[in-house]
């Protein structure tokens, strides 16, 4: 009996960035097991594998009605003459695949003993992230097969979870993020730089997007009049940051009595979805027309006054936008009668897919805000000079929804944690 | 361990739609009620949400009798409240719950759909009471009312202003009798005080107060069973009543002896503890002395952390947390700080960054007024002393621990905010698979390999220290959190994959693997009990204390995790009385109960669902506690004073209990005796907050230790004392008085909450802030809190102890079992770091210096010599003799060094003797290295030995440490020896890369006080007193000569460098190590042209130009230039086969079956060298050998179409050249050849073109050979070209011999010209020429081989007979335009390689004719 351990390197966390290197640890070893031990005792045969491949999948699985039927075919054709493909019991249609990696022919194992394999692979640049989504989801695996004369073909998949590296936009901005160096002697062969991969230059680049810039202020106002001022410190945020904006609710004209921020990943579908566009339409209207009646208007700074429309206070666009699937990742809930300042705090779970975009879906973040407002800025009754004053029983309120978008970039992925197991397989 | 988080928010507690400054926030009893005070109000709010419930606000006439509201006092039922006022009355109010009706405010949404709410968390779920609220009465009293305090649930204590205690009922001040008679008027004056606990004789009686002292603040504890107080006149007392009722008869006071300037106190209950804040800004913390209920100093806060002194001002106000286990502090100038129970430092806001507009001394924008904890303690309201709207409220979040203290055993740090978890997994070290040591093929090697690599040995499990996780922050689901808010209790599970949290009621778990929460299904379950007294994980069972409010019982209750949360999964069992404590060891749950009993469980798991929990004993716990409440935690072990052998530890039998901080072990007397003793309870330490238990360790040697933090005493661990295997035997008998524990104290930076006992590391958190704007007005101008993981290794402080305490095997097995750790060095270097320091700096003699034999022990790992260095580095210069007189003298480490190959340690080794040796010495030893660097081809260190080299001020006369005169002596010609370091740190930095943390500060005078350069300056001084005669005035005039000369001293010392560079430059010359000069040259700033063309008629002339080849080849790897000839052709394509298959070695076998063997790899011998040079070349060594073999099949096949007259192209010769020559090793040797053509050294000029195979680059240098008009040039030129074509037709096999078939022409050519020289040998004219033309002839080769490189790829064939005219068309052209130059090289290249076709088909034919044929046929 042949026992194939799989482990990867990176034992702490089993995720990696696109353009990173997985690497994987493969463990053959024939076990004997207790009688089988006694029986084979003196003819303690030699285990024999005819050959073993390592190969990394990306699979999709989707209900969207994918056009290119033809193309995946043809990437089917081009990875179905590998023996690998044959047998790979696809959970999914493959769209990304590595050349598979041949490990060994012909492996004579004694009884008890252990053969080792490193295998390394580079996560495909432009591929998907893993994302586990309504509609659809990409996942990575590694396929070890391997085969023995005369039998089927085995394979042990190893899954693991990809962050996606935006790839910059602009390769000319690349040399700004290289550090200079003061020798300037790049003619002579000798003096080898080291090189600066893509992948490296993509993370700098990663930490420019999410650094903290100007703050953003946007006046919050119903028809009722002003309600507060919410500032957002910056735009964009990697996974386990905590996204910060501070309220204000000083000197409003209409109290706000509580308020919730919740961080929402939005799955839009990129080709139209005929039969898909009508459900949607059900939950998402409650939200969309209230989203209409309260108008709220955003500027760049306060000071100076300028108020431009965001695609919140739109009401009366001609076409309704399209929501694609709506999930809320975590809520921040404060009640804050008695607030005058506060901060919202929502955090990034490690866990999540950022933003991405691939032929059929786009996937966006944004933060949902509902205000719950009163223009009952007193009791109901004018404050008693002297005497009780009692809370009321009831308080009219009304609610207003507003959206903002912001991007969430991948973070080190030794950074989280998730620690793998070993997988293994046995083969009889 | 509470932790503020973000932004004080700020909320408004005036009537709705009015501003007010409020002077006093309180809350009741249960923390579900908040009040605030305005001057003319009290308004009553909800805790959360905070919603107003009611106000009731004074008229005008009441303001005037009565005075402004200024203090509130709630009673313990929270039905009524006093409110004292600032003229001394007290105004009592009724709060009433309005059965009829339901709540109040609640929200209701407007018909219009698209307003209301969507959200489930925005309809809140909380029932705000209906609450009225009126003034009962308002008691103005004959005297005035200094404080009150409420002493019960009956009673309450009003100091006045006339030094009496008046003891009131609640009841009497509702009653609207005309005669209030207080149930007791204490005269303070009356009663005796004590000081010092002497009872025996009073001290103080109170006329020393003073006729005007009163009291001003008090503070009540039924645990301490008095009240703590301060008087007027800035006095500190305790107040106890020997009966519990307050009476002038049965009361004494006690004046707390060192504070006389008292401003405030608090009273913490669970530890016993007073605090009384100063007006000297500090606080006093006394306990109570059980024996004599008298006070004991414990310990004093003092924030000395960026904080000038006196600057902070009189401590203003002082708030014990809820539960006891932090106290907050506020300064009249302005400030917050916590502090744990026993004084560590958690947070100061002081020391928060406030960007650079605010300057915290003149005027700090935090000043507090008065501070209230909120419910559990996770808000803390305060109000700032000025202005409107000033109710600041701060989020906290605290460790689990403070509440559950049975969660000391697990490896995570968990935080728990009001209703949100904050963990951090993982330790410090990332688990990989194969350390440091073991490498794996880098990626790029085997990206340009198919196949996988076979390893031929497992790696370790190894792990490298990261940067901190990220937090993971989970938010109790709203179900959950709506009606049970806050969390109370939170456990994790020993793997960190399972939580649990429990609120109000019920309680809720989470899964880390699934990402999902588990409720009770049925929610009436889920209201029916309150957890309470601890929550724990055991083998995937929640267990814990709680009360059922069903059945009005205490119970324990089980849940397993696997199944549905719901009561018929639920095992329970019944106790007797609330569940104070409780934890787990083993199998064995320990539970304390209100009753004072403690009681062992054994639990037994049957299945995923079913437990068993039988009771082993009970143990009545009363005798050692005043209350069971005061047992802040307590465990159950195996731990014992004494080493038991192994298995007889399998059963626990002690217990461990922490009782007001002083930590009791109750030992089982025997192993027969069933239930331990509490007689026999013996008291390890006082003062601790947190104690955890190591078990069961799988690396570190420290086993079975107890470990307690006691705040500001620092860290202690009780640990076993090791006994040397040796002595175990015979010794332990005869040293049975030998104590078999020892208790060790060490400071710690941090608080800590998770020891990682394996990695001997502790993790803590501590306070950050980051400022997110330097706005001023708004309200973000404040800093941002944040929580940061922190760690820090305390190995080196047990192994110091141990060591001091000459525990040294102790110490050594301890260390041992940690050396894996990446760490460890670390660890070291701050074990001697930290000795050196208190050592050398201390004023007093030091009776055993402790240094030599930590030296001793460091002595006995590997890292010794990293060690001292790297110590040595980060300490002052003024302290390294005396690190060295105990490590050995620095010039012996640095051979060492040298000995042990480690060569980067070696040269940080240079900076301690250029600052303790003359610097000759250091210059010498530098020197040496760099010799040695050279021959290891250490580049980079060479560079910047050279550097360090040249750093060194050549002025250094004045310098007390060296006599100029001695070196003069001893080496005259040697330029400059005495060098003083230059002061500019950059040089240094040079030398070892950024020494970022160390201040150097170099100062001559420190040095030269040192007795030992003392010594070697007055030995230096008398040689040159000795010298001065002999010498004279000679002496003096070199010194004048040498000050004035520093320039050329500089000079000369570079030219001392270039020297050693050139002598190495010619050795490698010599060997033919072409490379190696490159290398060299590029990384030492080495001027290469300049040198070679002085060496051009010395090293750099080749003698024999074959075997030169022959030897750059063996080189460069490349295969033989002169093969063995082989009888036919055949063969010999074998023998290269053959060749090729020894070459590779065990590669292209291996690549035969598919995979590639890396062992097999590094072991090849013929590889070696190149891997082992220069990390860059190694990804290129591969394709040099799969080249190579390519090439040489291709090679041979070539020859084989040759040889039977098949056509051929120039490309081919093209593509051998660029298949085995990779493209990496031909641009080094064309930039090679570069430089010899520039440097004029023809014969390596030669040899390198011939190597590339570039007929261009050979034609140019006959030509300037030629145009040089020098015979012996020529001549050389032509011999070696001649020496070359034997040898390759001597050796028919060779790869050249195509390629020198084409150079018949220039041997011709060269032939005719030394012919016609010697007909007209016109000399004079001759020289003239000569150097002008060679001169133009080089700079007309560096153009032309500055083309060749533009197009380097491309092979030129530009060899025409007619040479001397193609030149001389350069020449004149040479100023004309690149462009048109171009133009015509690719105009000439067509028709010079169609020329040259048939001339080589025609060299074919003659094959194997004689060279001279072949220069015949031209």
């Amino acid at each position: 009996m042949i026992e194939i351990k799989a482990k990867l390197v990176r034992a702490d966390s089993a995720i990696y960035a696109t353009g990173e290197c997985v690497e994987c640890l493969i463990e053959f070893t024939h076990k004997l097991f207790g009688e089988e031990q006694q029986r084979n005792d003196k003819a303690s045969t030699v285990e024999n594998l005819a050959w073993a491949s390592v190969q990394l999948h990306c699979y999709r699985k989707t209900s969207y009605s994918t056009q290119s039927a033809d193309k995946t075919a043809e990437l089917a054709e081009l990875i179905g003459r590998t023996a690998l493909d044959a047998v790979t019991q696809t959970p999914g249609e493959v769209i990304v695949a590595t050349k598979p990696k041949i490990l060994f022919c012909d492996l004579k194992l004694q009884p008890g003993e252990t053969k080792m394999y490193f295998f390394n692979e580079f996560v495909p640049r432009d591929g998907p992230p893993t994302y586990r989504g309504h509609d659809i989801r990409y996942f990575y695996k590694i396929t070890i097969a391997t085969q023995r004369v005369k039998s089927k073909v085995q394979t042990l998949t190893v899954p693991i979870r990809v962050l996606p590296i935006p790839l910059i936009a602009r390769p000319d901005e690349l040399p700004v993020t290289v550090e200079t160096n003061e020798e300037l002697t790049p003619t002579n062969p000798f003096l080898e730089k080291r090189e600066i991969s893509e992948l490296e230059i993509s993370w700098h680049h990663l930490k420019n997007v999410t650094a903290r810039r100007a703050p953003k202020f946007y006046r919050i106002s119903n028809k009722r009049g002003f309600v507060g001022r919410f500032c957002l410190f910056k735009p964009a945020y990697k996974l386990g940051e905590d996204i910060v904006g501070s309220l204000d609710f000083d000197s409003c004209q209409v109290r706000c009595v509580q308020f919730s921020v919740k961080l929402q990943q939005q799955e839009l579908p990129l080709r139209p979805q005929p039969e898909q566009a009508q459900p949607n339409a059900g939950d998402d209207v409650a939200s969309l027309s209230s989203f209409d009646m309260a108008s709220i208007a955003s500027g760049i700074a306060v000071d100076n006054l300028h108020k431009s429309e965001t695609s919140g206070s739109a009401r009366n666009k001609d076409e309704p936008k399209l929501l694609g699937k709506l999930s809320t990742i975590s809520t921040s809930h404060q009640v804050c009668y008695a607030t005058l300042q506060t901060q919202v705090v929502v955090p990034i779970p490690l866990h999540v897919t950022p933003t991405f975009r691939t032929d059929l879906v786009d996937v966006k973040w944004r933060l949902h805000f509902e205000f719950v407002t009163s223009t009952m800025m007193d009791f109901g009754v004018p404050n008693p000079q002297s005497g009780e004053l009692k809370a009321p029983a009831e308080l009219p309120v009304e609610t207003m929804v507003w959206n903002l978008p912001v991007t969430i970039y991948a973070a080190n992925p030794l950074q989280i944690y998730a620690p793998n197991q070993t997988y293994n397989l046995l083969i009889k | 361990m509470y932790f503020p988080l973000g932004w004080p928010k700020r909320v408004c507690l005036a009537l709705p739609g009015e501003t007010t400054h409020i002077n006093h926030i309180s809350c009741d009893a249960v923390k579900i009620l908040v009040a605030g005070v305005g001057s003319d109000f009290l308004g009553i709010w909800y805790a959360n949400p905070l919603l107003p419930i009611a106000y009731y606000r004074r008229n005008v006439e009441s303001l005037q009798e009565f005075g402004n509201n200024q203090l509130i006092i709630w009673k313990p039922d929270s039905r009524q409240l006093a409110v004292l006022t600032d003229a001394g009355a007290l105004l009592l109010y009724q709060l009433d719950f309005d059965a009829n009706g339901s709540g109040i405010l609640m929200q209701v949404d407007p018909p219009a759909l698209s307003l209301k709410r969507d959200s489930a968390e925005l309809f809140i779920k909380e029932n705000i009471p209906r609450l009225s609220l009126r003034e009962v009465r308002c008691l103005k009293l004959d005297v005035v009312i200094s404080t009150v305090c409420c002493i019960s649930l009956s009673e309450l204590l009003l100091a006045t202003e006339t030094c009496e205690l008046l003891r009131m009922q609640w009841s009497q001040l509702e009653t609207v009798s005309e005669d209030l008679k207080p149930l007791a008027v204490i005269k303070l004056r009356d009663i005796p005080f004590y000081v010092q606990q002497q009872q025996q004789q009073p001290a103080k009686y109170l006329p020393a107060m003073g006729n005007s002292a009163f009291v001003a603040s008090l503070e009540y504890s039924p645990f301490i069973g008095g009240c703590a107080a301060v008087f007027s006149d800035q006095r500190a007392a305790f107040l106890i009543a020997d009966h519990l009722r307050f009476e002038t008869a049965h009361m004494h006071g006690c004046w707390v002896p060192d504070v006389l300037d008292a401003s405030v106190c608090s009273v913490n209950h669970k530890f016993r503890l007073l605090a009384y804040g100063q007006q000297s800004s500090a606080v006093a913390v006394y306990a109570i002395d059980d024996a004599t209920a008298g006070l004991e100093y414990s310990h004093r806060l003092i924030l000395t952390e960026n904080v000038p002194p006196g600057s902070l001002g009189a401590v203003n106000e002082l708030k014990w947390s809820p539960d006891g286990c932090v106290l907050a502090v506020s300064w009249v100038n302005g400030g917050l700080s916590l502090w744990s129970t026993f004084g560590a430092l958690l947070m100061s806001t002081l020391s928060w960054d406030f960007g650079l507009h605010v300057d915290l001394v003149k005027h700090n924008p935090l000043q507090l007024r008065r501070l209230e904890w909120s419910t559990e303690g996770y808000q803390l309201f305060m109000t700032t002393r000025e202005g409107k709207n000033n109710v600041l409220q701060l989020q906290f979040v605290k460790s689990a621990l403070s509440m559950n203290p049975c969660m000391t055993a697990h490896s995570h740090i968990l935080l728990q905010g009001d209703d949100c978890l904050y963990i951090n997994q993982g330790d410090n070290l990332e688990q990989t698979y194969g350390n440091a040591k073991c490498t794996f093929p880098s990626s790029t090697t085997a990206g340009q390999n198919d196949d996988c690599v076979e390893l031929k040995q497992s790696p370790n499990m190894g792990s490298i220290l990261t940067e901190s996780k990220y937090w993971t922050l989970l938010q109790l689901p709203l179900n959950y959190a709506a009606t049970n808010w806050p969390i109370r209790y939170a456990a994790i599970d020993a793997a960190g994959l399972h939580l649990a949290v429990a609120g109000r009621t019920g309680l809720a778990h989470y899964a880390m693997l699934s990402k999902k929460w588990k409720l009770f299904g049925n929610e009436s379950q889920e209201k029916d009990f309150v957890v309470s007294g601890g929550l724990l994980w055991w083998q995937g069972f929640i267990v814990m204390g709680c009360y059922s409010l069903l059945d009005r019982t205490d119970e324990l209750r089980c849940y397993p995790a696997e199944c549905k949360l719901d009561n018929q999964f639920g095992h329970k069992l019944q106790v007797r009385a609330p569940v104070i404590s409780l934890n787990v060891f083993r199998d064995q749950l320990i539970v304390l109960t209100a009753d004072g009993i403690v009681s062992l469980f054994h639990m037994h798991r049957q299945s995923a669902y079913n437990i068993n929990i039988d009771c082993a004993y009970e143990l009545d716990v009363k005798s050692i506690c005043i209350h069971p409440a005061c047992i802040v935690s307590l465990t159950v072990t195996n731990l014992r004073n004494e080493l038991k052998p192994q298995q007889q530890q399998a059963e626990s039998e002690t217990i461990v209990v922490n009782v007001c901080g002083r930590v009791l072990m109750i030992q089982r007397d025997e192993a027969t005796q069933q239930v331990p003793n509490t007689l026999l309870a013996t008291c390890l330490a006082s003062c601790v907050e947190c104690f955890w238990l190591s078990h069961n360790l799988e690396h570190c040697a420290m086993r079975d230790c107890l470990w307690l933090y006691s705040g500001a005493h620092g860290m202690r661990v009780w640990l076993p004392i090791l006994q040397q295997r040796s002595e175990q035997n015979g010794a332990q008998r005869l040293h049975s008085f030998m104590s078999k524990r020892i208790m060790l104290s060490f400071p710690l930076k941090l608080y800590p909450l998770v020891i990682l006992f394996d990695n001997v590391i502790v993790l803590g958190v501590e306070n950050e802030s980051t400022l997110y704007t330097n706005e001023p007005n708004s309200h973000f101008a404040l800093p941002f809190s944040l929580m940061e993981r922190k760690s820090q290794v305390y190995l080196h402080k047990v192994l110091r102890q141990l060591i001091k305490r000459n525990l040294g095997y102790s110490a050594w097995e301890i260390a041992q079992s940690c050396r894996s750790l990446p760490y460890f060095p670390h660890a070291l270097e701050l074990l001697l770091h930290e000795v050196l320091e208190e050592e050398a700096s201390s004023k007093q003699p030091i009776p055993d210096a402790q240094l030599p034999s930590i030296l001793d022990f460091i002595r006995e790992f590997p890292v010794y010599l990293q060690t001292i260095v790297q110590c040595a580095r980060k300490t002052e210069i003024a302290l390294w003799p005396y690190l060295f007189s105990m490590a050995g003298k620095p010039k012996e480490l640095f051979h060492l060094c040298l000995q042990a190959e480690q060569l980067e340690t070696a040269a940080s080794y240079l900076i301690i003797i250029q600052n303790l040796e003359p610097s000759s010495v250091s210059k010498q030893h530098a020197n040496m290295l760099l010799d040695i660097a050279l021959n290891q081809r250490k580049w980079e260190l060479a560079k910047d030995l050279i550097r360090f080299l040249k750093a060194i001020d050549p002025n250094e006369i004045d310098s007390p440490r060296c006599s100029m005169v001695l070196n003069v002596k001893i080496a005259p010609p040697q330029p400059q020896t005495q060098a003083q370091v230059n002061p500019n740190a950059d040089a240094f930095n040079l030398v070892l890369g950024p020494i970022a943390t160390r201040e150097r500060s170099y100062s001559t005078t420190v040095t030269s006080n040192l007795p030992k350069d003392n010594k070697q300056h007055s030995v230096a001084a008398s040689v040159e007193r000795s010298e001065a005669p002999s010498a004279g005035s000679n002496a003096g005039a070199a010194t004048v000569v040498r000050r004035r000369s520093t320039k050329e001293r500089q000079q000369r010392e570079i030219f001392c460098i270039d020297l050693i560079l050139q002598r190495h430059a010619r050795q490698l010359l010599q060997h033919h190590k072409l490379l190696d000069l490159g290398y060299m040259c590029a990384y030492l700033d080495f001027h290469v042209v300049s040198w070679l063309s002085q060496e051009s008629a010395g090293a750099a002339r080749l003698d024999n130009i074959a075997a030169a080849l022959q030897a750059l080849h063996a080189e460069l790897q490349l295969p033989s230039p002169f093969p063995a000839a082989a009888r036919d052709d055949f063969a010999q394509l074998r023998g290269t086969l053959r060749q090729v298959g020894a070459a590779g070695g065990s590669s292209s076998q291996t690549s035969e079956s598919g995979y590639f063997s890396l062992a097999a790899q590094l072991e090849s011998p013929q590889l070696q060298p190149c891997i082992k040079e220069e990390e860059e070349l190694q990804p290129s060594s591969l394709p040099i050998i799969k080249n190579r073999s390519n090439s040489q099949l291709s090679f041979d096949n070539f020859r084989y179409r040759r040889l039977y007259s098949l056509p051929t192209s120039e490309d081919d010769n093209s593509d051998i050249v660029s298949s085995y020559l990779n493209d990496k090793l031909a641009i080094k040797l064309r930039y090679l050849l570069q430089l010899f053509i520039e440097a004029n050294c023809t014969d390596y000029a030669l040899m390198l073109s011939i190597l590339l195979q570039d007929a261009a680059s050979i034609s140019r240098i006959v030509n300037v050979v030629i145009r040089s008009e020098s015979v012996g040039a020529c001549r050389r030129i032509e011999a070696a070209l001649k020496q070359l074509s034997q040898c390759i037709f001597d050796n028919g096999g060779s790869m050249y011999r195509g390629f020198v078939m084409t150079l018949q022409p220039h041997i011709y050519l060269l032939e005719q010209y030394i012919q016609s020289l010697g007909e007209a040998p016109t000399m004079h004219d001759g020289i003239d020429d000569n150097n002008e033309l060679s001169v133009d002839g080089a700079s007309g080769l560096d153009n032309d081989a500055l083309d060749g490189s533009n197009n380097n790829f491309v092979p030129k064939c530009q060899q025409l007979p007619n040479g001397i005219q193609r030149s001389s068309e350069q020449r004149l052209t040479r100023h004309a335009s690149i462009e048109s130059k171009s133009k015509s090289n690719g105009n000439q290249t067509n028709p010079s390689s169609t020329q040259s076709t048939p001339t080589q088909q025609l060299q074919r034919r003659g094959s194997r004719e004689a060279p001279r044929d072949g220069c015949g046929i031209m």
